[in-house]
């Protein structure tokens, strides 16, 4: 069974919110660095809290 | 142009700004640096839903752990990440097929055997992580670097 134009439509307007926007942001960078520097514990490394936050997730 | 596959914890990198305890190195410029020539179209980057999941879900969760608005963060997280000019892909059935394959002959937990098997698909040169895990279990497979040791 083939991918359907509606379900086509259907995905695209999911994921919306992370399509780029048509007027490019030469900041975007900038404007992110330590955007979330107080929400994670600051002595693990990213790598170690998102293979936390899978382990924790299959566990479930 | 080089096409490369970023993981999560490149973005969270930035936000955190994070320095590397032990040497002091600011893990946060290198990737900003990434980020910038993918920004700038000097490399193509491309990023998997599942891995923007994994990003918002650890905003998320540390955000309501840290007492702050989590709906708020995810969504100026989304914004964030919707700016960079990645190529946002979802994984097909292609890329769940090999997946698929990794997660069984290399023992690679279901999140990585997506992200290897979509770089893998997509031909990609290289796939951006700081995972020394990942670049253990997938060496054979692709080149895996850090934003320090790729070259645009």
């Amino acid at each position: 069974m083939g991918l359907k134009v509606n379900d086509l439509q259907a995905l695209s307007d999911a994921f919306a919110p992370l399509k780029r926007p048509k007027k490019k942001d030469p900041d975007a960078v900038k404007k992110m660095l330590g955007r979330f520097k107080n929400i994670f514990p600051p002595e693990k490394s990213s790598a170690e809290l998102v293979r936390e936050m899978r382990e924790k997730t299959i566990a479930r | 142009m080089k096409k490369i596959v970023i993981d999560a914890n490149i973005i969270l990198n930035v936000w955190r700004m994070e320095t590397d305890p032990s040497t002091g190195l600011r893990l946060y410029e290198a990737s900003a640096s990434l980020l910038e020539s993918i920004l700038n179209e000097d490399v193509a980057g491309i990023l998997l839903t599942t891995t923007a999941m994994e990003i918002l879900h650890c905003v998320r969760v540390n955000a309501e752990m840290s007492r702050k608005s989590a709906d708020f963060a995810v969504r100026t997280a989304e914004r964030d990440i919707s700016r960079l000019g990645l190529q946002i892909t979802i994984p097909d059935a292609g890329i769940m097929g090999l997946a698929y394959d990794l997660f069984r002959d290399f023992h690679l937990d279901p999140y990585d055997a997506i992200l290897v098997a979509a770089a893998v698909s997509e031909k990609a040169d290289a796939l951006i992580s700081r995972d020394t895990k990942l670049k253990k279990k997938t060496a054979r497979l692709l080149p895996v670097f850090t934003p320090e040791n790729f070259s645009v």
